[in-house]
C-alpha cells in the first residue's frame, strides 16, 4: 500500500468520524471541535487531490476563521455553552429509512460509475501520459481564471457575501423604534 | 469583455441602485427617498429589457450567460414583480413599523440573483444567482424581528432552504464528475451512460422544485408566506418562482433537451401532485395568505404541466403561465397587503367581508384577480391554462390535463368564496394603507390580465419564438 492511499484513508476516516461526532454529540463545544476536525480532514483531501491553494484556504477560512468564531460564539453566549440542544428527534423511523436509502443509493451509483471510463476523464488521462507537464502551484492559474473567464462568477459571489452581510447586520442590530410592541432588552 | 459588461446593464443598474440605497440609508436613516431610488433602477432595467425582448438571445462572457429573448422576457416578469413589491412595501411597511431602507436594497439584490438565474447557461452561475436570491429572501421573510411567527417562518425557510442548497450542490458535483462540464450548451453532447449522472440530475431537481415550492417539497411555503410581510410574500410567490422555474426550464429544455423522455414523466407526476395537494389544502385554509400560498403551489403544478409536455409549445405555455400567474397573484397579495390591519399581520378570510361595499373598485379588482387565478374565460388565467393543457394533450398526457381541469373546478370553490365574501353587508374598517402608486399597480396588473386574456396572440407568439421546434432554447 503506497503512502498516498494511506494518507487518503486517514484523512477520509478523520472527516467521517469527526462528522459523526458533530451530529451525535449533545454538547455544543464537542460538536464545534468535531466540525473543526471534519473541515481539517477535508483540507487534507483537497491537498491530496493536488488542490493545494484550496487546501490552504480551507484551513485559513474554515478551520482558522469560521469554526473559531463559532466556538467563541458558543462560549461567550453563556446561555447555550453547557446546555444540550433542546430540540428532540422527531420522525425517527421515516428519517432513518430515507437516510439509509439515500446512502445505499449513493454508494451503489458512485461505485458503479467507473470514472476511469468516462470520456472526459479518459481524455485527460491520455493527455497526461503523453506530455505530463509538472503540476506546479495552482495559485497563479486560479488567479488568472478568476479575473479572466470567471470574472462574472467572482463578482456574483461577492454580491452573495454583500447580501449576507447586510442581512446579518439587519437581523443582529439593536432595534430602533420598531415593531408594534416595545422589545425588551436581553440582558 | 467591456461590451459584454455593457450588455448586463439592467443587472448592473439594480446593483448600483441597491448599493446607493445602502449608502443613502446610512446617511439618512430610513429616508423616504429610498423606494424612489429602487423604483428608478427597476424602471430603467425594465425599459432596457423590454427593448431587447424581440431580438434573439446573445451569449456573453464566452457563453456563461445569455441576454435578450428568453431571459429578457423572464426578466421583464421579474422586474414587474419587483416594481409591484417595492410600491406595496412603501405603502405597507410603515404601518408595521418596519420601513427600513435595507428592505429595498435586499429586494433589488434578490432580483439581481433571479435575473442572473434566468440568463445563466452555466450551472455554477445559476447556483450563485439562486443563493443571492435565497439569502436576501431569508432575511426579508424574518423582517419583523420582534414577531415569533416571523422568526419561525424565517428559520424554517432558512434551514430547509440551506438543506435544498446542499442537494443542488451535491447534484452539481455528480453532474460535473460524470460530464466534466457545468455548461448547459455543452451538456447535450456529453450525457454519459451512468446512473450517477441521473442521480445528480435528480438531486438538482429536488433543489429547484424546493425553490418553486412544488409538491412534495412545498412544506415551507405556507408558513413562510404567513410570517413574511405580505408584499414580500407576494414577491416570493411570483418572482422567486418565476426565476427558479426558468432556470429549471433552461436545465431541462436546453441541457437535457435530447433526453426528454427520461425526465418528462417525473415532472408530470410532480405537476399532478402539486395541483392535487395545492388545491386540496387550499380548500381548508382560513387565512388568506396561507390560502394564496397553497394556491401558488397548485399554480406551480399547472405551469409544470407545460414543462412536462417537453415540447416547444409546452415551454412557451409555461412561460406565458408565469406572466399570467404573476400578474394575478401580485394583485391578490397587493389587495391583501392594503387591507390587512391586525397587529399580528394575519388576514383571516372573515376580515375581508365588507371590503367590496366600502371600496367597490378595490373589491372589483380583487374579484378580477381571483377569477384569473380560477382560469375564468376572458382573463389571462384561462388562456394560460389553455396553452399548457393544449401542449399536454399534444404530448399525449391526457391524464394530466384531466387532473388539471378537475382541480381547477375544485379551486373555483375557494376562490369564489373569497369573491362573494367581500360583498357581505358588513360595516368594514377604512382602508388602513393606500396610495396612488399602489392603486396604479393594481390597475396595471388587472389591465395586463384583461389584455393577456383578450389578445393573447402577441405574447404567445413572442414566447413561442424563443424555442425551436426541437424544444431546445436556441433563438
Amino acid at each position: 500500500m503506497d503512502y498516498y492511499r494511506i494518507a487518503f484513508y486517514l484523512f477520509g476516516a478523520l472527516t467521517v468520524l469527526a462528522a459523526v461526532v458533530v451530529v451525535w454529540s449533545r454538547n455544543l463545544i464537542h460538536a464545534g471541535m468535531g466540525l473543526l476536525l471534519t473541515l481539517f480532514g477535508v483540507a487534507g483531501l483537497y491537498a491530496l487531490a493536488a488542490a493545494d491553494f484550496l487546501a490552504v484556504v480551507q484551513i485559513l477560512v474554515y478551520v482558522g476563521g469560521i469554526v473559531i468564531l463559532l466556538l467563541f460564539g458558543i462560549m461567550l453566549t453563556q446561555r447555550i455553552a453547557g446546555r444540550a440542544p433542546r430540540t428532540g428527534v422527531v420522525n425517527r423511523t421515516v428519517g432513518a429509512l430515507i437516510a439509509t436509502g439515500l446512502f445505499v443509493l449513493f454508494v451503489m451509483v458512485i461505485f458503479s460509475a467507473r470514472f476511469a471510463e468516462l470520456p472526459w476523464i479518459a481524455q485527460g488521462r491520455m493527455i497526461d501520459r503523453e506530455s505530463a507537464p509538472p503540476v506546479g502551484s495552482t495559485v497563479e492559474r486560479l488567479g488568472q481564471l478568476l479575473v479572466g473567464p470567471y470574472l462574472l462568477l467572482f463578482e456574483v459571489a461577492a454580491l452573495v457575501l454583500t447580501v449576507a452581510l447586510i442581512g446579518a447586520a439587519y437581523l443582529a442590530r439593536r432595534s430602533r423604534q420598531e415593531g408594534a410592541r416595545p422589545r425588551r432588552m436581553i440582558s | 469583455m467591456w461590451l459584454d459588461t455593457l450588455a448586463l446593464m439592467p443587472v448592473l443598474l439594480l446593483v448600483v441602485a441597491g448599493l446607493l440605497i445602502i449608502v443613502l440609508d446610512s446617511l439618512d436613516n430610513d429616508s423616504p427617498v429610498l423606494p424612489w431610488v429602487a423604483l428608478l433602477g427597476l424602471l430603467g432595467a425594465l425599459v432596457l429589457e423590454l427593448n431587447r425582448l424581440g431580438g434573439g438571445g446573445r451569449f456573453l462572457f464566452e457563453g456563461l450567460l445569455r441576454v435578450g429573448g428568453f431571459s429578457a422576457y423572464v426578466n421583464a416578469v421579474l422586474l414587474l414583480g419587483g416594481i409591484a413589491t417595492v410600491i406595496f412595501c412603501r405603502a405597507y411597511l410603515p404601518r408595521i413599523w418596519h420601513a427600513h431602507g435595507e428592505v429595498y436594497a435586499l429586494v433589488l439584490f434578490a432580483l439581481v440573483g433571479m435575473m442572473v438565474m434566468a440568463a445563466s447557461y452555466d450551472l455554477v452561475l445559476t447556483f450563485l444567482g439562486l443563493e443571492t436570491m435565497s439569502v436576501a429572501l431569508y432575511v426579508l421573510t424574518g423582517l419583523a424581528r420582534e414577531d415569533v411567527r416571523a422568526n419561525e417562518a424565517a428559520m424554517k425557510y432558512f434551514l430547509l432552504g440551506a438543506f435544498a442548497t446542499g442537494f443542488v450542490l451535491y447534484g452539481l458535483a455528480f453532474l460535473y464528475g460524470t460530464t466534466g462540464t457545468t455548461r448547459l450548451d455543452l451538456l447535450p453532447t456529453r450525457i454519459p451512460n451512468t446512473p450517477l449522472f441521473w442521480v445528480g440530475v435528480g438531486l438538482l431537481l429536488v433543489g429547484f422544485l424546493f425553490k418553486i415550492a412544488a409538491v412534495p417539497f412545498h412544506m415551507w411555503a405556507p408558513d413562510a408566506y404567513q410570517g413574511a410581510p405580505t408584499p414580500i410574500a407576494g414577491f416570493m410567490a411570483t418572482a422567486s418562482k418565476a426565476a427558479a422555474m426558468s432556470a429549471l426550464l433552461l436545465l431541462l429544455g436546453h441541457g437535457l433537451g435530447l433526453v426528454r423522455p427520461q425526465w418528462a414523466d417525473v415532472l408530470a407526476v410532480v405537476a399532478a401532485l402539486s395541483m392535487i395537494v395545492g388545491n386540496g389544502a387550499a380548500l381548508m385554509q382560513g387565512e388568506v395568505k396561507r390560502l394564496l400560498a397553497y394556491s401558488g403551489i397548485a399554480h406551480v403544478g399547472y405551469a409544470l404541466v407545460g414543462i412536462a409536455s417537453a415540447s416547444a409549445s409546452g415551454y412557451a405555455g409555461a412561460l406565458f403561465y408565469l406572466l399570467a400567474y404573476a400578474s394575478a397573484a401580485l394583485g391578490a397579495f397587493g389587495v391583501a397587503a392594503l387591507w390587512e390591519q391586525r397587529p399580528d399581520r394575519q388576514l383571516p378570510a372573515e376580515d375581508l367581508s365588507g371590503l367590496g361595499r366600502r371600496h367597490p373598485l378595490l373589491g372589483a379588482l380583487w374579484v378580477l384577480f381571483l377569477l384569473s387565478l380560477v382560469g375564468f374565460p376572458p382573463l389571462a388565467g384561462f388562456m394560460a391554462k389553455y396553452a399548457v393543457f393544449a401542449a399536454a394533450v399534444q404530448a399525449g398526457k391526457i391524464w394530466l390535463v384531466l387532473i388539471g381541469v378537475i382541480t381547477s373546478m375544485i379551486s373555483a370553490y375557494y376562490y369564489l368564496r373569497l369573491c362573494v365574501l367581500i360583498w357581505r353587508p358588513v360595516e368594514a374598517h377604512p382602508l388602513p394603507s393606500s396610495g396612488q402608486l399602489a392603486s396604479g399597480v393594481l390597475l396595471l396588473t388587472s389591465a395586463l390580465l384583461l389584455w393577456l386574456g383578450l389578445w393573447p396572440s402577441g405574447v404567445l407568439e413572442l414566447v413561442g419564438r424563443f424555442f425551436e421546434d426541437s424544444g431546445l432554447v436556441l433563438r
